[in-house]
């Protein structure tokens, strides 16, 4: 006898025909839900949306079907990858019953038969257990571990009831057919074999037929109702992420990079006035989109600073409740910020570390929404006093300090007789420092800049600053939402660049690193920016500087996040630090890379006040100290305010030495 | 549905001023200049009535020379309308003549009106007058040192600091009410905003045009001189531990200033 699949074998005749009609129902629900929902979200256009979807198949490819992100989490990603291949192979495992049942069959021809039935069987039969292995896993960090990001809904439990129902009862049916009717190849089901020979062979036949029709039809029942429900609850996120995925992934700006509503001196003075949004209607059905997606996961909270700083920021919940205020009655159309939905404070909180752009799985950003709330609360000008000062301070004075720019003067002369020529005496070097506000007004910061300057100038390198011509690059302006103001800088600055022919900067901070690589690109200006680690790795990497005295201290090193997640540039850093170190005189901290955590000063949080439990240069700097260094390597003059802060509040000065690497390298080169 | 008239000055920055090293007189023309801190705390006062109550809100600005961008902020933060008088004659302006130029502008171009509000003082000049002034000419009551004010039922509710704590009063409109810098935080207009004012009225007017000539407007009090003050620190140095360091100090700030241990 060859083994074949004895689809329907136990049920009574006609069943099949039923089934289809109990399907029905089910099926509407599920179609009914999927326009519905698309409709909320405000999808138009079918072609619109195919169109989009097929430009984004890579993406969805990489980060939907191959879950790339999803696994970076261990335990997290373990149970996700086990029930997502497990609802995989069942659904394709069901999939090829129909096909078989109700087409080849109908044509004379079997799929499900001889080897292939026996091998599907096997396979089945472990996909199964991979789902039931993954539901547990899911169980245990809900009910168990009860970790804290997590969030037990009803609806979440509910689901978890179904699909774990699917998966047993799936077994109990074959366990219960093969105690009825045995077959020789039952091995290959050794699930459903050892649940027939362990539990179900002792019942008598007609009680085990009854309960394999009601479990039958329960297991059908069930598995409709979570498709048809699927458009309307969590498991809904099948389709809502890889929508995303496909739609916005393709369109996403690099990060670091915020996009350019308009160019303010191409702008008409007579056309309407709107930046960012404060309804979810004035979003686009894209952006709403990313918004459906969320999972509610919890990864974003879990990497936001600000969060574990306990200010009221979570970018997961600023992404769940707009996602919310999409389905509520009139949501659309209520002010988020009069309505009660979103505090102001949420988003003043938000540093711009993009961590939780970096933590989600499924390509959300939760960060630009932030933003852009943030632009909409700006243009209307109702700020706090320090965030008023600091915004008139640049327009005023070019400098968020609210410095008078002739202190400027009496810096450079200190820098000139270091031998940092002016442009005006240089005209032929070949880059030009940028020193930046916080290393030309905050006496720490000067530190910075002038032993930059020391090894500048030892490794002969052809550089000049720029003196008076310096302003801010406008960063603090554009990260709070004044893109007006931002762009003022930016034009002015972007002038000086080309009109006194500057190809090659060097900068030592991470932000006007940032607004010089990316933000400047939207007004015409590509440069070669380097970072102060980028061109002290590569002076040391070509041997025009040697380090001929290696620090006593253990080092541990801070990647700032413009330098570091947002920019890629991790290995420079080391490399500067690792050449001043004593052998093994280099510590990792326990997050670096890009998991890296904010100092709490980014996205113009320096400016101002946030109320807050905790402060996030604290948590990092007990991270630091973790590790038994004595000296904390930084890489931003913004990060140091943080940090000198953060050790005096704790007490650590003595414990923990601060020094940026230029620092750390300038005292390296000097012989003893 | 009050309207509400804000005066509004344009001074130099006074924090951006320097002394001459040498004449000690402050270096005016380095400076930038901004509208008076005060008068942007009356402005903001008067848009939260607005919002609150609806009605109009008119800017009034005189000077020698008023700069049209500083009135675009002030149009910028939300006033409906302003009426700005450049005169080379109002350089030297005191208190009274510019309360007789603003109010010259007020009857002429703004035939009702329920509230004027200034703030206390000028950024520049202090001297406290133009609020007081404008309350005499238009003969209405006036509250001055406002920090904070209720409008409703034709009249107005004031809390008034004054030296030994806050006077609350209340008058009926209309009337003058000078604010200072406690009442609130002036909203700061975007630049985007800055630019779309530019849609709004700014009229610009002549002394002419008010009924007014240069003579009517001659200061009564005269500068003579202004220079910066300059004061030698006595530049002492003391040595020794925390304790006996902080035994001396006391001692020279009771015998030099006087107090109590």
């Amino acid at each position: 006898m060859e083994p074949v699949r004895e689809t329907y074998g136990l049920m009574p005749e006609g069943t099949d025909v039923l089934m289809y009609l109990v399907l029905i129902p089910f099926a509407l629900v599920f179609v009914y839900g999927v326009f519905y929902r698309l409709r909320t979200i405000g999808v138009r256009s079918f072609r619109e949306l195919v169109s989009n979807i097929v430009s984004g198949l890579p993406e969805m490819a990489r980060y939907g079907l191959l879950q790339r992100k999803v696994v970076g989490e261990k335990l997290a990603g373990a149970m996700h990858l086990l029930i997502y291949s497990g609802m995989i192979a069942l659904f394709i495992g069901t999939t090829l019953v129909f096909i078989d049942y109700d087409i080849l069959r109908l044509l004379g021809l079997r799929m499900l038969r001889g080897d292939f039935y026996l091998l599907y069987e096997f396979v089945l039969d472990v996909m199964g257990l991979a789902l039931l292995g993954g539901l547990s896993l899911l169980f245990y960090r809900r009910f168990i571990k009860h970790e804290e990001r997590l969030r037990n809904r009803t609806e979440y439990a509910m689901v978890l009831a179904g699909l774990l129902f699917i998966g047993v009862s799936g077994y109990v049916l074959e366990g219960v057919r093969l105690a009825l009717e045995p077959r020789p190849w039952g091995d290959w089901s050794f699930v459903g074999q050892s649940l027939s020979k362990a539990v179900f062979s002792s019942f008598p036949a007609p009680f085990l037929t009854t309960f394999y029709q009601g479990m039958w039809w329960s297991h059908a029942v069930v598995a409709f109702a979570m498709v048809a429900l699927l458009p309307y609850s969590s498991l809904g996120h099948l389709f809502s992420t890889l929508l995303n995925i496909a739609v916005n992934a393709p369109k996403q700006l690099p990060l670091g990079k915020m996009n350019t509503p308009f160019r303010i001196d191409e702008l008409d003075p007579t056309a309407e006035i709107k930046l960012g949004f404060r309804t979810i209607a004035e979003l686009s059905w894209m952006q709403k989109l990313g918004l459906d997606a969320c999972t509610d996961c919890g990864r974003c909270e879990a990497a936001c600073p600000a969060y574990a700083a306990g200010t009221p920021l979570s970018p997961r919940d600023i992404v769940q409740k707009l996602k919310k205020a999409i389905w509520s009655e009139n949501g659309g159309d209520r002010d988020v910020f009069a309505s009660g939905l979103i505090d102001e404070e949420e988003v003043w909180a938000c540093t711009t570390c993009s961590a939780c752009i970096e933590a989600c799985p499924v390509l959300i950003r939760p960060m630009d929404y932030i933003v852009e709330m943030r632009r909409a609360l700006t243009l209307e000008g109702k700020l706090d006093k320090r965030k008023t000062a600091m915004l008139t301070n640049l327009s005023r004075y070019g400098n968020p300090y609210g410095f008078d720019p002739s202190e400027k003067q009496k810096f450079f002369q200190e820098l000139a007789a270091m031998g940092a020529k002016t442009l005006d005496e240089n005209p032929d070097a070949e880059y030009v420092y940028w020193v930046g506000c916080a290393s030309i007004y905050d006496s720490r910061g000067r530190e910075i800049a002038k032993n930059l300057v020391k090894i500048l100038v030892k490794a002969n390198l052809s550089f000049a600053v720029l003196g008076d011509g310096e302003t801010c690059t406008g960063d603090p302006a554009r990260r709070i939402g004044e893109e007006g103001r931002f762009q003022e800088l930016a034009l002015q600055n972007v002038e000086t660049f080309k009109t006194r022919g500057i190809r090659k900067i060097i900068v030592n901070c991470p932000h006007c690193f940032n607004t010089f690589k990316k933000e400047y690109r939207d007004f015409g200006l590509q440069l070669e920016v380097l970072h102060h680690s980028q061109i002290i790795g590569e002076l040391l990497r070509t041997g025009r500087i040697k380090p001929v005295r290696p620090l006593a201290e253990k080092i541990t090193l801070h990647d700032s996040c413009y330098v570091g997640r947002i920019n890629d540039e991790f290995d420079a850093p080391r490399l500067a630090v690792k050449s001043a170190a004593r052998p093994g005189g280099f510590v990792e901290m326990r997050r670096v890379g890009r998991n890296s955590f904010c100092c709490g000063a980014g996205g113009s949080t320096y400016w101002y006040e946030v109320k807050r439990r905790d402060r996030e240069s604290v948590i990092r700097l007990r991270e630091a100290l973790d590790t038994g260094a004595d000296v904390l390597a930084l890489e931003c003059p913004f990060c140091m305010q943080m940090f000198a802060d953060a050790a005096r509040i704790t007490g650590a000065e003595q414990k923990l030495k601060l020094k940026d690497i230029a620092e750390i390298v300038a005292e390296s080169l000097e012989p003893s | 549905m009050p309207d509400v008239v804000v005066c509004v000055k344009q001074t130099v920055d006074v924090y951006q001023l320097k002394p001459h090293p040498e004449t000690l007189a402050p270096q005016i023309g380095q400076a930038q200049w901004k509208n008076s801190d005060f008068d942007l705390n009356a402005l903001e006062e008067a848009l939260r009535i607005r919002e609150k109550h609806g009605g109009k809100v008119y800017v009034v600005s005189a000077g020698h020379d008023v700069k049209p961008l500083l009135v675009r902020e002030c149009l910028a933060m939300g006033a409906d309308e302003a009426f700005v008088l450049s005169d080379p004659s109002l350089e030297k302006a005191d208190g009274s003549a510019t309360a007789k130029v603003l109010s010259s502008i007020i009857k002429a171009k703004i035939p009702r009106w329920d509230l004027i509000l200034c703030g206390e003082a000028s950024l520049d000049q202090n001297s406290y007058q133009t609020g007081p002034r404008l309350a005499e000419i238009f003969n209405v009551p006036h509250v001055s040192y406002v920090t904070k004010l209720e409008v409703g039922g034709g009249g107005i509710k004031a809390w008034r600091a004054v030296e030994d704590g806050v006077e609350v009063v209340s008058c009926n409109l209309p009337a003058v009410v000078t604010v200072g810098l406690e009442i609130n935080t002036p909203r700061l207009p975007s630049l985007l905003m800055i630019r779309a004012a530019q849609r709004k009225p700014l009229n610009e007017l002549k002394l002419s045009d008010v009924g007014l000539t240069s003579n009517d407007v001659m200061p009564k009090a005269e500068t003579v001189e202004i220079k910066a003050l300059k004061t030698e620190r006595k530049k002492q140095k003391f040595e020794g531990k925390p304790e006996e360091l902080a035994e001396r100090l006391a001692e020279l700030i009771i015998s030099n200033v006087g107090g109590r241990r």
